[in-house]
C-alpha cells in the first residue's frame, strides 16, 4: 500500500550511503510497484535489502553519472505536474491514482518516458532480481550455484 | 580495505611516491598486459600502472551487482550521449576487459585488415606477420572451441535455431582452458578457467621486472624535454588516497578506447592533434530476448555459439549470458505480471546482433570522473541493428521454437509470430528507440589519423597508444585477440626503433 505524505519525507532508519531521506521514499514507492511481494519470491523491489543495494550501486559512481541517477527518481515523483496529474507528487498518490499514473508511463510509447522507464528497470533490476535469495528463487542455478561456491 | 595490498608480483600503494622508468604503461588490459611482457622481456624497465584492483578470492563478487558495481567501469553506468543512450561496458581491475569479458576470441577478418590498411597507408600490410603473430597469440591465450559438452541451454538453442534455418555457424573459440561452465565469466572467473592476462603475461611481465602498481589512476600527462610524466591518484577501492607522480623516458597509454583518449584530452594534448578522441566506434549490440516452453539448463559457457551467416552485411549473432536484471529491464512487464514472469526465469532465452557500425562518435574531456562520450548511430546502422533484431526474432520464433520473443527496444512488446516482430520492427522504426549496447569501443586514437604506424601520438616524442584505440577502424568481431595482436606488434615496433628484438611470444610454459 502507498503510504501519503505532505510536505517532508518520512524518516528512513536504514544506513544509506547515498539517498536521501526523498529519494529512499521515492524508491521504495517504484521498487514496491515494479516488483511488489509475491508468493514464493523473497522480498520485494522495495524493501530494505533492495534499497541498500540501489544505495551502495550508486554511491560507486562518478559524481557526474550520480547526478544523473540522483534525477530519476525526481522525474518520477514529479512527472504528475508535468503529465497533468492534478498537481501531486507521486508519493502522496493513493494506490488507485499510482496504479494508473505507472501504468501510464509503463505504457508511453514517448521515446523519453520509455527511456527513463527502462533506466528504472535497470536500477530496481540489478537492486532486486540479482539478489541471491531472488536468483535461487527464480531458478537461474548455474549463476545461483557458482555464486554460492564463492561465499 | 580486505588487508590483501600485494602479491609476489603486484602491489597496490597506499602512500605517495615518486619513482622513474623506462617505460611507463597505463592499463592493464589486453593491450597493457602484452606491451609489458613484451617490453620487459627484452630488457626494459617497466613500470605498469592500473587503476582498478587485483580480484583475488577474497575481492571475488559475491554478487552480480557487486561484480558490476566494483569490477566495471563506472559501476556499469558509462553511457553514451548521442540520439539513442548507449551503456558502454569496461573492465576495471588487473586484467581489464579479459577479467569481465565472455572470453571470445575471434580471429580478425582479413576484410577488416585490409579496411585497416586502406585507412593507415599499410601499418599491417604485411599481413603474412599480422597472421603469424595472431596464430601465436591464440596459442598463447590457450583458445580453443567450446566444446558441445559446455554449450548452455541457451546456446544449444541458438544452434538448434541456427541449423534449422540453415544458416552458417559454429560454436564460439574462447581462451577458457579451464572452464567449468558456470556462466558468468562476464561477472569475474571464480574457476579461474579463464586465461585472463593475469594468468600468463602480467606475471611474465613482473618475472622479467616489471613493476605492476594497482589501484594508481593517472590524472595528467606533461611531455618536457624529452621526458614524460604523469602524475595521479593512488586509490583505495574508489576513495582517494595519496598522490604518485612517474617520470618516464617513454609513456604507453593501454587503458582502452575510451580512457586513453580521456587522459589525453584532460592533459590538453589534443592541441597539436585534434584526432584524439575522434572516430570512436562502438560496433553496438541489439539483443531480442525470449521464453522457451521448457526450461533450458543454465550451466555451460556464458557465451558459446554465433551465427556469421551475415557477416557481409556487418551483421554478427552470438547466443548471450542470461542475466535476470536484463530481462526484467526490456520485458513489458511491471508489477504482479513481473514477479509471475520472472519465476520462469529458467526458461529465458537470449541473442545480440553485433552490428560492424559506420557511424563514428567521438571521445571529449571528462567530467566529474564520469568519460564525456558522444555518439550517434548513423542511419545504416539504424538499419542494419533493426536487421540483426529480425534475425534475432527468426532464430527464436522459427527455428528454436520460442513461445514469444521481446525485442530491446524502448518502448517495445511480445511478438509470438514472425509476423508480430516485423511490424514492431519495421524498417522506419525510429533510431531513439533502439536499446543497444557495446562492450567494444574501438578506434578513438587511430593508426593513421592520431597515430603513426608505430603508435606514436602526433604532436609528442615519447607518447604512443597501444589498445583498441589504436586500431585504424573496427573489427567486426569481439577485439581481444585483434587488440593482443596489434599490440604486439607496435611493441615490437617500439623495440626495433630502440634497436633492440622481442623475445618469443610463447614461453615453454605456453
Amino acid at each position: 500500500m502507498a503510504v501519503r505524505h505532505i510536505g517532508s519525507y518520512p524518516t528512513s532508519t536504514l544506513n544509506a550511503l547515498t539517498l536521501s531521506e526523498r529519494e529512499i521514499h521515492i524508491y521504495r514507492t517504484l521498487g514496491q510497484w515494479l516488483a511488489p511481494p509475491t508468493d514464493g519470491l523473497p522480498g520485494h523491489g522495495g524493501d530494505d535489502t533492495s534499497i541498500l543495494n540501489l544505495d551502495r550501486l550508486v554511491a560507486e559512481v562518478p559524481e557526474g553519472t550520480r547526478q544523473l541517477l540522483m534525477a530519476l527518481p525526481l522525474a518520477f515523483e514529479h512527472g504528475p505536474l508535468l503529465l497533468e496529474w492534478g498537481g501531486k507528487r507521486m508519493t502522496d498518490m493513493d494506490d488507485v491514482e499510482l496504479d494508473e499514473y505507472l501504468n501510464n508511463w509503463a505504457q508511453s510509447t514517448l521515446t523519453p518516458q520509455c527511456q527513463l522507464m527502462a533506466a528504472l528497470k535497470t536500477l530496481i533490476g540489478f537492486a532486486y532480481y540479482e539478489r541471491v535469495d531472488v536468483l535461487e528463487a527464480i531458478r537461474i542455478p548455474g549463476v545461483c550455484t557458482a555464486m554460492a561456491s564463492v561465499e | 580495505m580486505d588487508g590483501t595490498h600485494s602479491s609476489e608480483w603486484w602491489s597496490e600503494p597506499k602512500a605517495s611516491f615518486k619513482i622513474s622508468c623506462d617505460v611507463l604503461i597505463i592499463g592493464s588490459g589486453p593491450a597493457g598486459s602484452m606491451v609489458a611482457m613484451t617490453l620487459a622481456e627484452a630488457g626494459l624497465h617497466v613500470v605498469l600502472i592500473e587503476k582498478g584492483r587485483a580480484m583475488t578470492q577474497n575481492r571475488m563478487p559475491k554478487t552480480i551487482r557487486s561484480a558490476v558495481r566494483d569490477w566495471y567501469a563506472e559501476s556499469g553506468f558509462r553511457t553514451t550521449k548521442g540520439n539513442t543512450p548507449i551503456p558502454v561496458a569496461g573492465g576495471e581491475g588487473m586484467g581489464g576487459g579479459t577479467l569481465v569479458n565472455s572470453a571470445l576470441c575471434f580471429k580478425t577478418p582479413r576484410t577488416s585488415l585490409d579496411h585497416w590498411n586502406e585507412l593507415s597507408n599499410g601499418a599491417f600490410a604485411d599481413t603474412a606477420q599480422y597472421y603469424v603473430t595472431q596464430q601465436e597469440v591464440l596459442n598463447l591465450m590457450q583458445v580453443a572451441t567450446t566444446p558441445e559438452w559446455l554449450l548452455s541451454g541457451n546456446d544449444k538453442a541458438h544452434k538448434l535455431g541456427a541449423q534449422k534455418l540453415g544458416w552458417q555457424e559454429g560454436n564460439i573459440p574462447r581462451n577458457t582452458p579451464g572452464c567449468v561452465g558456470c556462466s558468468r565469466c562476464n561477472l569475474g572467473c571464480p574457476s579461474g578457467g579463464k586465461y585472463s592476462t593475469d594468468k600468463e603475461m602480467l606475471p611474465r611481465a613482473a618475472k622479467a621486472g616489471a613493476e605492476i602498481m594497482l589501484g594508481c589512476m593517472a590524472t595528467e600527462i606533461k611531455e618536457t624535454r624529452g621526458m614524460v610524466y604523469v602524475s595521479g591518484k593512488i586509490l583505495d577501492g574508489r576513495a582517494v588516497i595519496d598522490d604518485f607522480e612517474i617520470q618516464a623516458n617513454t609513456l604507453i597509454l593501454s587503458a582502452g578506447a575510451i580512457a586513453t583518449p580521456s587522459i589525453l584530452l584532460d592533459s590538453r594534448l589534443d592541441k597539436d592533434n585534434p584526432d584524439i578522441g575522434q572516430g570512436l566506434h562502438l560496433q553496438p549490440v541489439a539483443n531480442i530476448f525470449g521464453l522457451m516452453p521448457n526450461p533450458v539448463e543454465s550451466r555451460g559457457a556464458a557465451q558459446g555459439h554465433y551465427v556469421d551467416a551475415f557477416v557481409e552485411d556487418n551483421i554478427l549473432l552470438e547466443s548471450n549470458p542470461i542475466l535476470a536484471g536484463a530481462f526484467f529491464q526490456t520485458f513489458p512487464i511491471y508489477g504482479a505480471d513481473a514477479q509471475s514472469l520472472m519465476k520462469s526465469a529458467n526458461r529465458f532465452i537470449s541473442t545480440g546482433s553485433l552490428v560492424r557500425d559506420t557511424s563514428e562518435g567521438r571521445v571529449s574531456k571528462s567530467s566529474s570522473g564520469a568519460a564525456q562520450i558522444h555518439y550517434d548511430l548513423n542511419d545504416l546502422d539504424r538499419q542494419r541493428l533493426i536487421q540483426g533484431l529480425r534475425y534475432g526474432a527468426e532464430i527464436w520464433l522459427d527455428g528454436a521454437g520460442a513461445e514469444r520473443i521481446v525485442p530491446a527496444l524502448f518502448g517495445t512488446h511480445w511478438c509470438s509470430t514472425l509476423a508480430e516482430a516485423h511490424t514492431l520492427l519495421s524498417p522506419d522504426l525510429d533510431v531513439g528507440r533502439l536499446s543497444v549496447y557495446s562492450s567494444h569501443p574501438q578506434a578513438s586514437c587511430r593508426i593513421g589519423r592520431a597515430c603513426d604506424s608505430e603508435g606514436k601520438l602526433h604532436g609528442t616524442n615519447n607518447i604512443y597508444v597501444m589498445d583498441g584505440s589504436a586500431l585504424p577502424s573496427n573489427v567486426g568481431r569481439n577485439p581481444q585477440i585483434s587488440i593482443l595482436t596489434v599490440t604486439r606488434l607496435l611493441a615490437e615496433r617500439l623495440l626495433q626503433s630502440k634497436g633492440q628484438s622481442a623475445q618469443p611470444l610463447l614461453s615453454t610454459q605456453s
